[in-house]
């Protein structure tokens, strides 16, 4: 019994160290990075640290404001709509497609699709030659530039979220839609999409989070000031504020809330996409 | 429409997608590593020249050799941390492990610039952890100028952005082990212990290789964190904290005038 008894005070032990590192690792840091954002610049260097005893202050908040940070906010959000919008759909044919027929080159095709999933992971390498090729396509810097790359860059793990939920719905109903004489497109985007919701939630959310969180790509890709997503925004603030970490902060902590508010609610399907390919096979 | 074209018709966009926008700048890159590229203006056909340059280059190895050190290491821990967070949720229920696992991924659901930039501020000088060093005895340490230091904090910021990822594919593993076989390795006799090593562990191996290349590939061609977590410009630097996508991505404006 005793033996037992010591045990379950490990076990706490244990649950307790467990949940201690977790909250000192990955939420600290965070909450690190918005206190130090509404402090003022004379207590954010105060030494030995004020933790909880500082007066707060949003001026560093007006102070990125000013600079038109929340135009690189709507920036971000209109690219990741974009590539989100275009993904799904281009997705969803996709992951239909492969799952439903047989045609030439399929294999091919499909081992293509898999082939790009660590070629889009973020490959460095690629940069300069992408750059090059983008200004001979005369690409570069526009609108389109960010939507068309990040499309392309995470559609590859869509269409692996989204054919595990196609290859869920009974081919039946394909067969039963034919009879009754729906036709195939608004089969597709009728009756499948709404169908593999979840896969396709799914989906978007890792769209969201490639495009939302990407930086190395729009760094080099886009110029003007007007067209600057919010990552890269964050990136030039070090150049132009310097050592001053109070706008920096604040700039990373309105850059975390979308991320983790969808994913707080969503995760659940973000979770459940991300695995879907890994277990089976 | 013949049935099988309309399979192609579907599956087009996406391919061409990806063939214009990853296939190409691939082949592309092979194609122009043949040529002088100075000032990003096609040149001659050099052959194997800029291969040569860059293998006579001591500071490609170096970053080189750095950057499989920090790729092999941030893999290693996120594995085995998220091996050890998977086991852990999977023993939880409910809410509890569904909260448990949102705040493991949070890392990896804000950016790597972000991520960086907040773990920069913790690594200052005048920042909490040189706070609590001092608190406990120990003197001032610049720990992203330190050569021996800052590679463990890169290692360590990239394994932080990573363990959930690891976590949520080995999770799903180990919810696709089947009860039955656990039960029956308990009845043969068998300890928790034996029924993680000899039971789960092997059916564990698809979920784990996964997260592997996927990681592995991710960390070596990382050049977020590096970017952002380091100062690569700044002398004190040098070559102690250059990964390799750092100077690939530095090389043209580096060399204007030596082909590579």
């Amino acid at each position: 019994m005793s033996r037992d008894g010591a045990r379950s005070v490990l076990r706490h032990f244990g649950t307790i160290a467990g949940f201690a590192a977790l909250i000192v690792f990955n939420l600290a840091p965070i909450v690190w990075s918005v206190r130090t954002s509404l402090m003022a610049p004379s207590d954010i260097f105060a030494y030995p640290p004020k933790w909880l005893d500082f007066a707060i202050t949003l001026e560093h908040y007006e102070r990125i404001v000013k600079s038109g940070y929340f135009q690189t906010f709507r920036n971000s959000i209109a690219y990741s709509l974009a590539a989100i919008a275009i993904g799904l759909i281009v997705g969803l044919l996709a992951a239909y497609g492969f799952d439903r027929f047989r045609f030439l080159g399929k294999k091919a095709m499909f081992f293509l699709v898999v082939f790009c999933i660590p070629l889009s992971m973020g490959s460095s390498a690629l940069i300069i030659p992408n750059y090059l090729y983008f200004s001979k396509l005369g690409l570069l810097d526009g609108w389109f530039t960010l939507p068309l790359l990040y499309t392309a860059y995470n559609l590859p793990m869509a269409i692996w979220i989204i054919k595990s939920g196609v290859e869920a719905i009974p081919v039946e109903i394909d067969e039963a839609a034919k009879i009754d004489g729906c036709s195939r497109f608004r089969f597709i985007f009728g009756i499948v999409a709404v169908l593999s919701r979840p896969v396709l939630a799914a989906a978007a959310l890792f769209i969201f989070l490639g495009s939302w969180n990407e930086f190395i790509l729009s760094s080099i890709m886009i110029n003007k000031p007007d067209l600057r997503p919010v990552q890269l925004a964050i990136y030039q603030y070090l150049g132009f504020f310097g050592q001053e970490w109070g706008p920096l902060t604040a700039a990373a902590s309105v850059a975390i809330v979308p991320s983790i508010v969808i994913f707080t609610f969503l995760g659940r399907m973000l979770i459940s996409g991300l695995t879907a390919g890994s277990v089976k096979s | 429409m013949k049935e099988s074209r309309l399979g192609a018709v579907l599956v087009a966009p996406s391919i061409l997608f990806l063939i214009v926008i990853l296939i190409v700048p691939l082949i592309y890159t092979v194609y122009n590593s043949f040529f002088d590229l100075r000032f990003l203006q096609m040149g001659d056909f050099l052959g194997f020249k800029n291969y040569a340059a860059v293998f006579r280059n001591r500071e490609i190895w170096h970053s080189l050799g750095l950057t499989i050190i920090v790729t092999f290491a941030g893999l290693a821990i996120s594995i085995v941390v998220g091996m050890l967070m998977a086991v852990w949720i999977h023993s939880c229920q409910g809410l509890t492990a569904y909260f448990l696992q949102i705040i493991v991924l949070i890392p990896w659901v804000i950016s790597m610039v972000v991520g960086a930039l907040l773990w920069k501020w913790l690594f200052n000088t005048m920042g909490p952890i040189n706070y609590l060093l001092n608190a406990w005895g120990y003197g001032n340490v610049d720990i992203l100028a330190n050569p021996r230091l800052a590679p463990c904090a890169l290692i360590f910021v990239m394994a932080w952005r990573t363990v959930g990822f690891a976590m949520v594919l080995i999770l799903a593993g180990l919810k696709s082990v089947p009860k039955d076989l656990e039960e029956a390795a308990e009845v043969d006799g068998a300890n928790r212990w034996n029924v993680f090593w000899r039971v789960r562990l092997p059916l564990l191996k698809t979920p784990v290789m996964i997260a592997s290349v996927i990681l592995l590939l991710s960390n070596f061609n990382n050049v977020d964190v590096a970017v952002r977590g380091t100062q690569p410009t700044s002398s004190r630097w040098n070559c102690t904290g250059r990964v390799l996508s750092i100077t690939i991505s530095e090389l043209p404006a580096r060399f204007p005038s030596s082909p590579c």
